[in-house]
């Protein structure tokens, strides 16, 4: 994108805005949910980060902005505002209302076993929680974790397989 | 360590955590990593699951947008809201302040031209 489409701040335009929430936003949605646990907090931490790269985009006006440091931004927004709001949150049983996205159809059946997976999801660590979403779910290299998550990569690697390991056992004792 | 530990020590790693040696080897080793990598890999299925499970729903661009919009409106119009307040402000100020030589008692007349009488 050239830089007449910038405005006379340098920020990114809106249209870029745009294509970061296109780009971004459903991943930035699931390492909020991975921390808040609640879909309507979990939007809150989506728009207050897509904010956040139009106020301090770290690269310049028309760059990509990467996708780690996003996701950076996201965790960190999603574990101040759980801060901040701890005391309100009792902590849903249960996958919110309209998670499980363009298949909200599911049998009764079906999403009873997304919430009892998530029920065993919430038993882990908040690190090994994001470790397996950004991994097996956003598909993130072991470089882009680590550069997310402030960790030297072979922190991220063993981390993640202890977490898997953890979430196989609470998978073995469920079933 | 110079050899690999068995598939049996590294499922003990994985379950204790012992011990620094084998710690700093799996830090170290590609081999180690990779077995790990394939001892702890989640079924297909529970991948599905759990990508089904934190899914965002069908209208979080839409939703995004909506909200990033009206917040960027929001603090424009405070802004404006902001600066007004000064405007008035400072001329409150000016009328109050004793300090102030200009008869305030009388409004300026100002002519056609924009000069003031």
């Amino acid at each position: 994108m050239s830089s007449r489409h910038h405005d006379a701040d340098g920020r990114p335009p809106e249209e870029q805005l745009r294509r970061v929430v296109e780009q971004h936003a459903a991943a930035v949605y699931r390492v909020a949910l991975t921390v808040v646990h609640d879909a309507a907090l979990a939007d809150d931490v989506v728009q207050e980060t897509m904010l956040k790269a139009w106020r301090h985009s770290p690269v310049a006006p028309g760059e990509a902005i990467p996708k780690a440091w996003l996701l950076k931004v996201a965790r960190n927004t999603a574990i101040s505002l759980l801060r901040t709001r701890r005391e309100d949150l009792h902590g849903p049983e249960t996958l919110p209302e309209g998670a499980g996205g363009p298949e909200t159809t599911r049998t009764v059946e079906g999403r009873a076993q997304l919430d009892e997976l998530w029920e065993l999801m919430r038993h882990l660590d908040e690190d090994a929680r994001t470790l397996i979403v950004l991994k097996e779910v956003d598909g993130l290299s072991y470089d882009e974790i680590a550069a997310t998550l402030d960790l030297p990569l072979s922190t991220v690697k063993t981390r993640l397989f202890r977490a898997r390991k953890a979430l196989k056992d609470e998978l073995k004792d469920w079933n | 360590m110079s050899r690999h530990p068995s598939r049996q020590r590294l499922q003990r790693w994985l379950d204790t955590g012992e011990t620094r040696r084998v710690d700093r080897h799996i830090n170290e080793c590609e081999h180690c990593q990779s077995t790990l990598d394939a001892l702890t890999e989640l079924d297909d299925e529970v991948v599905a699951d759990l990508q089904t499970a934190v899914a965002p729903p069908d209208d979080l661009h839409d939703r995004t947008n909506v909200g990033v919009d009206g917040r960027l409106r929001s603090e424009a119009a405070t802004g404006v809201f902001a600066d007004l307040f000064l405007v008035g402000w400072d001329v409150v100020h000016t009328i109050l302040d004793p300090t102030t030589d200009s008869d305030m008692t009388q409004p300026d007349q100002i002519e056609t031209d924009g000069s003031i009488r």
